[in-house]
């Protein structure tokens, strides 16, 4: 026993010398260091602002760089990346090496890659509401006076929809004052309702007669479940976990917000304490028991359960992305024989407009060493109107499509996955759709859709939509925000199961989460 | 020999039905059909081109589609590769430093034998959990390369004490011969040891391959790379997410799906039927020792 | 000094008696566990703050301490102090531990004293390390008086006499010289489990900081703590959460240990019964199948037997065979969905626990069954009286190194919980997992503070086993 005592002694010993060992790593502790990386940062992103200005000529371009990106370009194997990549490198003259996590978690691996300088990109595509934080917390390299002065923001190319998205891109930074900290060449697009034609006949109703107000959709959706026994609306889950949180169920949230947002006062509050937010809890509730929420939401489904179900013609009713999706989703119903005729529900008086959401953006991290030249040559060049517009766009030629004989208009060619099926893809997008895109070429865009379902699923989306609500991000509400999505999960759940109602939940949640709200406001406000 | 003589004998009369034996086969039926009723589906589906959400006993379209894709994609087939490659390095990995540090763990005289033991033990006691850990990953500069997936999972303390208990199973007496001998310990560790305990090394290697094949939360943590992403982090893109390569493909995405989990499980289906005698009687001898 | 079973004289510095041979007993010096837990206590108060500022101070840093000292060269003065203090302990210089302990006190007033000139504000309140280290220090002082070995019963004497088997009455270097082959074999062992288990736990300083991705740690002292334990008042929420987890973990793993552990049995006892060997075996290989599928087919493949929606295989089997009217919420309803998440790892893990089972049963002498066969007993006596004992010990291995692993519950939760029933499936894991991915918020500091919090109760859980195996084995895990 005494040598165990010992042993235990000495291993006790052995495990704090490490620590103590470990501490000796300088970026370990206190909150000068941070303070000093915080100037040391401001200060760096100052001075390069001023050397732009200064000798905006001198401004060397970057013989390579490392961008993080998520699945939004060509994705290996699936459609010629490789490729992609060989014909960026050429036409921007540098070497890029491309880190390109799991699409799934890519956010998750963003979090992870900002932990460790040494080994950050120089670009990093980033969610949202990462973009917000990151940028406030000094993260990113202000390219304010870079974009004003560019090529691109002065070529009076950009389309008529840049300036509110460009407005958008404005975030607090580090030291609380406004600034661009990243850029997406095109808009952020958002879901509209597609309603399978065969439901609705079945239910009795034409495409003129589609519903327009809540009340008409309530018919709408029990007519359809009358008509086919099976319940019409599924999303991936009951609420998204991502900013706008909404988009797959707008018609039951309508205009309720669960998170914090600035009111039309420019005060912040909080969406999920509101009277809508109670309305709108009901009315899932409403929906599951009633049997037109398919029971499945409440498991979990991931997007692709959702969509196969869709394809399966086990529902009826689908929110997703306007734009290719409505091809892809028209091509998915013909390859299971299932009536392939969609119609895109206007958005319904309650809901007013769709959400447009805000974009994932394109940064330069702070541990770049150029960010100049990354800027100039990497972030500039998206949007020339020419050939590397091309390349964002559409990819590579005769690769990814080839020019028709007329010369003014391009055809799409299969993609690699599809080469065996002797299918004829759509015209690919890459990056974005050009439906979307904030700048237009120097000539004609060569664009021509595979399918008319594309540009009526933008058009109805153009006309009909809102640009999301802005971000924020403070240090109390980034220490609650967790636990309080936990139990807004909890008690969305909860309402739509029936076991309390909405007025209820809100109740509940204001007594445990009024303070921490209160105080979460109080940091946005003040 | 004695021993299945008298097994024989006693057996033998067993061998007349009785209700038990009945009960006892019949349950069993159903059990295996339980098991195997879900993995019928799974495989069923991946064999069947217009695969749903209903359950059916025989593929209605049927189509080897999804694995020729499997086998020609490079996004698809590389993960395998990876799979493979971490797989039969960590395990190589894992069984030497098992049996290194088991044996060191046998030699009672040995001063410091007892921290050493403690400083094991300790590990299973406590951890600094996923962020520190992964600082160190960092630091070391290990993060997004193989290494990262091989190494943390090379030291697995429950399989070193597993085999501990089987080398001490070796009589001593062929120790002492073999020292007597003028054997080194490291002559004794490869003339004697390791001969003696191929059921163990079969045991423990393949828990040690199970748990690198099955290894997810490793490569998501330190793997940004996609070129070196496995195949459970395929897989689970696969299944979980959105993430199917196939928007333009010709197959049901359900089929792809399930014909990448038939592939996740494909080779221990294979392997195990070969080593379940060593390995039974490997944790056998490891674990139930006395 | 006399022998003790000979009482022959026994010179000085002889190991053995010169008469009998018998190994000699030098009498032991103690361990002084008082004056080491006197140590540690001080270690461990240099992590809280010294101080605390008041609330109008907090937009920028509540707490100082030692970790945002500006000349961080003192808390490793600090820290090394009381280390040695602990290794002194350990060589049995407990007297001379007094002084180091002391040293280590003394420099944490001057930084004190230090800290409150730089930082202080008004309004400023004493932070938890000040009455900390105090007491760890006069626990130190006094403990390096007190033996508290004298009051143990004498039954620790016989430990002192170890018996070297094959190297005889050497010395320690000589021992060590013999040995030296298997230094250089553990090595490579050492050195991974220095780099990755134990590097890592320096990291665990972490506990005590604010650390968002991307940005440095900022020290808080233990404000995560007080967050967990709900005791200021932003925190009931987070309180309400973690211990939601904590406890949904312990029950969780638990009974699903106790029920696989069940199950495996009786499977492994029916199976033996099978005399046909051709069929037990491919039965066993059917069974172990699903352990080689990861949880997250696993999951998938539930999900859609047992989903409510019409694609709920389950469901729409027992609704056209009319015994229920509406589809049961397997996944969805909180009543239900622990004993659908047991089933199902009774399904995945059932198979693959019969393996240690099944080779004990092998293990069983037939001519035992056979003489009680003899006897007259009939199969329920022969099971009860032969086999069950046989198979106790190993159901008790089994359970005990288990056991180690129950705070780990991660995976298996993960794929198969969904909002709706947080209230019972949200366990430690999972939870710290919310924390740390969750839309750019994540405060690595809180998850590593839940994280120590979760280390130290299976810390406790396992020594808990170990010792519980010693009572009922006779022996520790290790």
């Amino acid at each position: 026993m005494k040598k165990v005592n010992k042993l235990i002694a000495s291993l006790l010993v052995g495990s704090m010398v490490l620590s103590l060992a470990a501490c000796g790593n300088p970026e370990g502790t206190g909150n000068t260091d941070v303070a000093s990386s915080e100037v040391t940062s401001n200060e760096a992103s100052s001075e390069a602002v001023e050397s732009t200005e200064a000798t905006p000529a001198e401004v060397v371009k970057p013989e390579s760089i490392k961008v993080m990106w998520d699945g939004t370009v060509f994705k290996e194997g699936d459609n010629y990346a490789e490729e992609f990549y060989a014909a960026l490198d050429e036409a921007l003259g540098m070497k890029i090496e491309w880190v390109r996590p799991d699409h799934s978690s890519y956010a998750e691996q963003v979090g992870i890659a900002f932990n460790d300088a040494n080994t950050l990109a120089d670009v990093v595509i980033l969610p949202a509401n990462y973009y917000a934080s990151y940028a406030s917390q000094g993260n990113l390299w202000n390219m304010t006076d870079a974009w004003l002065n560019s090529e691109t923001a002065n070529s009076g190319r950009l389309t008529d929809a840049a300036a509110q998205v460009i407005e958008g891109w404005y975030v607090p930074g580090p030291d609380g004052q406004e600034g661009i900290y990243g850029m997406y060449p095109a808009r952020g697009n958002g879901c509209i309702t597609y309603v399978k034609a065969a439901w609705a006949t079945a239910a009795g109703y034409t495409e003129d007669t589609l519903p327009t107000t809540w009340a008409e959709y309530q018919d709408f959706l029990l007519a359809m479940k009358e008509a086919t026994g099976k319940a019409p609306v599924l999303a991936a889950g009951l609420v998204t976990q991502e900013a706008p949180y909404t988009n797959y169920l707008p018609e039951f949230y309508q205009d309720a917000y669960p998170e914090f947002y600035q009111n039309a006062d420019g005060q912040w509050v909080d969406g999920f304490s509101e009277q809508a937010m109670i309305d709108a809890l009901d009315r899932l509730a409403w929906g599951y028991s009633n049997g037109v929420l398919e029971a499945s939401i409440l498991e979990g489904p991931s997007t692709s359960d959702v969509r196969n179900k869709f394809y399966d013609d086990t529902t009826g009713i689908f929110t997703y992305w306007a734009g290719t999706w409505a091809y892809n989703i028209k091509s998915n119903l013909e390859k299971k024989d299932v009536d392939s005729e969609v119609w895109n529900l206007k958005p319904i008086a309650e809901l007013g407009t769709y959400i447009e959401r805000l974009s994932p953006m394109i940064a330069i991290t702070s541990s770049c060493e150029n960010p100049e030249g990354v800027f100039k040559y990497f972030i500039d060049t998206m949007l020339d109107g020419g050939e590397v517009q091309m390349l964002w766009q559409y990819g590579v030629e005769n690769v990814h499509y080839q020019w028709n004989e007329d010369g003014a208009t391009i055809t799409g060619l299969p993609t690699q996955s599809s080469a065996g099926s002797e299918k004829e893809s759509l015209t690919s997008k890459n990056l974005f759709e050009a439906n979307l895109k904030l700048a237009n070429f120097a000539e004609v865009d060569p664009y021509v859709p595979a399918d008319a379902v594309i540009d009526e699923s933008f058009e109805l989306f153009n006309a009909t939509s809102s640009q999301a609500v802005e971000i924020n991000s403070s240090e109390v509400y980034r220490s609650y925000s967790a636990d309080l999505w936990t139990i807004k999960n909890q008690l969305i759940a909860d309402v739509t199961q029936g076991k309390m109602t909405g007025a209820e939940a809100i109740a509940q949640y204001n007594e445990e989460c009024g303070d921490i709200v209160a105080a979460i406001l109080d940091s946005f406000n003040n | 020999m004695e021993d299945n003589v008298k097994k024989a004998v006693y057996v033998k009369p067993k061998r007349k039905i009785t209700p038990f034996g009945v009960f006892n086969t019949i349950l069993f039926i159903f059990i295996s059909f339980l098991i195997l009723i879900p993995i019928w589906k799974v495989l069923v589906d991946s064999l069947d081109a217009a695969a749903g959400y209903g359950m059916r006993l025989w593929p209605q379209k049927f189509t080897f589609g999804a694995y020729e894709m499997i086998l020609t994609r490079v996004d698809l087939y590389r993960p395998f590769l990876i799979s493979l490659l971490v797989t039969v390095v960590g395990t190589l990995v894992g069984l030497i430093l098992s049996t290194l540090g088991a044996y060191v763990l046998i030699q009672w005289d040995m001063p410091g034998r007892n921290l050493f033991s403690w400083m094991l033990l300790f590990t299973m006691l406590f951890n600094g959990g996923m962020i520190p850990t992964y600082v160190v990953m960092m630091d070391l500069h290990l993060t997004d390369t193989l290494w990262s997936v091989i190494l943390p999972l090379g030291i697995n303390v429950y399989n070193l004490v597993l085999m501990r208990n089987f080398f001490e199973g070796i009589p001593a007496s062929l120790y002492e011969s073999a020292k007597l001998d003028g054997c080194s310990p490291m002559g004794i560790f490869f003339r004697i040891v390791l001969p003696l305990s191929k059921a163990a090394l079969a045991a423990i290697g393949l828990m040690f391959a199970v748990s690198y094949w099955n290894d997810y939360t490793n490569f998501k943590l330190y793997i940004t790379n996609n070129k070196l992403f496995n195949f459970q982090m395929k897989l689970r893109s696969m299944v979980m997410e959105s993430d199917l390569p196939m928007d333009d493909g010709s197959l049901s995405p359900n089929t792809l799906q399930n014909a990448a989990i038939i592939v996740a499980v494909i080779p221990f289906m294979i392997l195990y039927p070969f080593c379940q005698d060593y390995f039974v009687k490997g944790v056998n001898v490891g674990a139930v020792k006395e | 000094m006399l022998c003790k079973t000979c009482n022959a004289e026994i010179p000085k510095k002889a190991t053995r008696c010169p008469e009998c041979g018998r190994a000699v007993v030098k009498p032991q010096k103690y361990l002084y566990p008082i004056a080491v837990t006197g140590a540690v206590i001080s270690f461990v108060g240099g992590l809280f703050p010294a101080i605390q500022n008041s609330d109008a101070m907090k937009k920028f840093n509540p707490a100082y301490g030692f970790m945002n000292y500006e000349q961080p060269m003192v808390w490793y003065l600090f820290m090394l102090l009381l280390v040695a203090s602990m290794l002194l302990c350990a060589f049995k210089f407990e007297k001379f531990s007094i002084i180091t302990t002391v040293t280590a006190a003394v420099v944490y007033g001057i930084t004190y004293n230090n800290i409150c000139m730089r930082h202080g504000a008004p309004g400023m309140q004493n932070g938890l390390a000040g009455p900390i280290i105090i007491t760890g220090t006069i626990v130190g002082v006094i403990g390096a008086f007190i033996n508290i070995n004298k009051f143990i019963a004498d039954r620790k004497k016989e430990k002192g006499e170890i018996e070297y088997q094959y190297t005889g009455n050497k010395t320690i270097w000589q021992r060590i010289y013999i040995y030296r082959g298997f230094y250089l074999m553990f090595l490579p062992v050492l050195i991974f489990v220095l780099i990755f288990n134990y590097l890592p736990m320096a990291g665990l300083r972490f506990a005590f900081t604010d650390y968002y991705s991307g940005k440095e740690p900022v020290y808080v002292g233990i404000k995560h703590f007080v967050d967990m334990f709900g005791l200021s008042t932003l925190s009931k929420l987070s309180h309400k959460n973690f211990l939601n987890a904590f406890t949904n973990t312990l029950s969780l793993s638990i009974i699903k240990l106790f029920l696989n552990t069940f199950m495996a049995v009786i499977i492994s006892l029916l199976l033996n019964e099978m005399v046909v060997l051709r069929f037990k075996k491919t039965v066993q290989t059917v069974i172990y199948l699903p352990h080689f599928m990861s949880w997250v087919v696993v999951a998938s493949i539930f999900k859609l037997i047992l989903s409510a929606s019409d694609s709920g295989m389950l469901n729409q089997m027992l609704m056209s065979m009319e015994l229920i009217d509406k589809p049961i919420e397997f996944l969805t309803s909180e009543n239900l969905w622990r004993g659908v998440y047991y089933v199902v790892n009774i399904w995945k893990d059932t198979g693959w626990g019969t393996i240690l089972f099944l080779a004990t049963l092998s293990g069983i002498s037939p001519e035992l069954y056979e003489a009680a066969q003899i006897d007259g007993a009939n199969r329920f006596n022969r099971l009860r009286y032969i086999t069950l004992p046989a198979l106790a010990n190993t159901i008790i291995t089994v359970f005990i190194l288990n056991l180690a692993k129950v705070m780990n519950l991660f995976e298996s939760v993960f794929v198969m919980y969904n909002p709706s029933v947080y209230e019972v499936s949200d366990v430690l894991q999972t939870y710290i997992y919310r924390q740390s991915f969750s839309g750019g918020t994540a405060n690595y500091g809180y998850t590593t503070a839940v994280g120590l919090f979760k280390s130290l109760v299976s810390c406790a859980l396992v020594l808990a086993c170990n010792r519980a195996s010693k009572k009922i084995r006779g022996r520790g895990i290790v």
